[in-house]
């Protein structure tokens, strides 16, 4: 359901466990899926998220609230100024805080910010699990990646012979 | 200058494969510390590359490694994974290849970002090896591996630890093939040759069609005559040419091929150079450092910004070093700088301004 409070449109959230997040129609529209649908007038009511459980959610809520640009005292829709450097670095140490969370997790926020399409948040997921493949050994990525080695030992060795480039 | 009691500026455990004469005396590249500058200049305005080897995340995502799930990652869907492998230097990518059978095509499947300074290896990362050798020589092969494994497309390739000379002509040719065939959208490709200004880039960087930004350092132009027609770049928007040789009507020809150009900039031109302007989309054009006998803007209806900094002329007698500046069809020109008494000629229109 869509209502007003201190003059900002608000917009209602509900996760598929069936809690209610009231937000504001701005901080909604961070998600690019969401923007979509309010734009096409398809969100009267209130809005269900499939697949991203209350908890996932919440996470997410918490993120857009943060990562909304502010708007000018006229309330002109968000604006596409690039934040002071301070600002910006405030952000920045705020994500790296938001982004400690275990891994199945943030696997989870990968997937509700690619459903959702919030790019930023999509950004910070993804590239924490780069720093994790780009700072360790192969086997240790194995493990923290839980992926299992399905190749056999020659099959292996030719591969690495493919791109033997990026193992030296 | 070199006989045995002079100290020599090698350090021990240094690269065998210079030459034993350059063992004495000053090493090649402190005997021109023009060079050195014009290099250093040249970096420290290089685009700066998407990806990164710095992992200013990783405290967080190991500190967060502690729990025990099951293999999370691979139930995400591909274009996921893609989006994290387009994020990772090049080795680190390829590397996945052998993770498990899921991951071997995925490589292959993003386009490749390939930066050479992330090839040296840990710790290395945007220092470049000092001199030619084992170092340069392996990271000049890795990049030719790199360019032949991956079927592209490259949206970004920055190639600046290489000292190419005429030994590698064939590897050249080899490069900007595959880079014209595979595409390449930003290109950044800076020699390290000694002396300058080394040899001339093969005329198929002209097939290179995809190019939106180009930057060229310590190179020789390619010569342009002889080029088939309809070589150009269509979509090129940005060109920095730097510590290069280029004739005259080399750059008409290319400013005449590029017809979305809206940036211009010369970093230091190493042969006298007399730059005819005629373009129809160029908003910013900038020389400096340059040997420049003259600019002139003969049509350029979208130039806003024209930039002429420390150039000096050839021409003449010693102490006459002034470049002419003319300005023909410019309507939209709104700065002109900088300007200095003695040094430049303005010619606007008929009117010429000299002192």
């Amino acid at each position: 359901m869509a209502t007003r409070e201190a003059g900002k449109k608000m917009i209602m959230l509900k996760s598929p466990d069936g809690m209610e997040f009231e937000v504001e129609e701005a901080v909604a529209m961070e998600s690019q899926t969401i923007r979509k649908m309010i734009e096409d007038d398809c969100a009267d009511t209130a809005i269900l998220i499939p697949n991203i459980n209350s908890k996932i959610l919440s996470r997410v809520i918490e993120y857009c609230n943060k990562h909304v640009p502010t708007t000018g005292a006229t309330g002109a829709a968000a604006s596409d100024t690039v934040a002071p450097a301070a600002l910006a670095e405030d952000l920045k140490i705020w994500d790296a805080e938001f982004i400690k969370v275990n891994r199945a997790t943030r696997f989870n926020l990968i997937q509700a910010a690619s459903y959702l399409n919030i790019k930023g948040l999509l950004d910070l997921t993804s590239q924490t699990t780069i720093d994790t493949i780009s700072d360790n050994s192969l086997e240790e990525i194995r493990s923290f990646l839980s992926t299992k080695n399905d190749y056999l030992p020659e099959e292996e060795q030719t591969i690495r012979r493919e791109n033997q480039w990026a193992f030296q | 200058m070199s006989g045995p009691s002079c100290p020599t500026t090698v350090p021990v455990g240094e690269d065998t494969t210079v030459p034993l004469r350059m063992l004495h005396g000053l090493a090649p590249e402190t005997l021109n510390l023009h060079t050195h500058t014009m290099l250093s200049f040249l970096y420290s305005f290089l685009p700066k590359p998407p990806v990164s080897t710095l992992a200013p995340l990783c405290c967080a995502a190991t500190a967060a490694a502690a729990d025990g799930s099951a293999d999370r990652l691979s139930c995400l869907p591909d274009d996921l994974l893609r989006r994290v492998l387009s994020r990772l230097p090049a080795k680190d990518s390829a590397r996945t290849t052998v993770l498990s059978s899921r991951w071997r095509g995925l490589w292959r499947s993003v386009p490749l970002v390939l930066v050479d300074t992330h090839l040296l290896s840990r710790g290395d990362a945007e220092c470049r090896p000092a001199r030619a050798g084992a170092v340069s020589r392996a990271v000049t092969d890795a990049v030719s591996a790199a360019l032949k494994a991956h079927p592209g497309p490259f949206p970004f390739v920055s190639l600046t630890c290489s000292f190419m000379d005429a030994t590698d002509r064939r590897v050249l040719a080899r490069w900007f093939q595959i880079l014209a065939t595979k595409g390449v959208d930003e290109l950044v490709f800076v020699n390290r040759p000694w002396p300058l200004p080394g040899l001339p880039l093969p005329s198929s960087l002209f097939s290179c069609a995809s190019l939106s930004r180009l930057c060229l350092g310590a190179w020789v132009f390619p010569d342009t005559t002889a080029l088939p027609r309809g070589a150009g770049f269509p979509n090129l928007r940005e060109l920095v040419l730097g510590c290069v040789v280029m004739k005259d009507k080399d750059l008409e020809f290319l400013l005449a091929v590029s017809p979305v150009l809206e940036i211009l900039a010369f970093h230091g031109s190493l042969a006298s150079l007399q730059a005819r302007i005629a373009n129809q989309s160029l908003r910013c054009a900038q020389f400096c450092l340059s040997i420049l006998e003259e600019v002139a803007v003969v049509n350029a209806p979208s130039l806003e910004r024209l930039f002429l900094w420390r150039n000096w002329s050839e021409r003449g007698r010693v102490g006459a070093m002034s470049t002419t500046v003319k300005i023909g069809h410019a309507p939209k020109l709104r700065v002109l700088g900088y300007l200095e008494p003695g040094v430049h000629i303005l010619q606007i229109g008929s009117t010429i301004i000299k002192q």
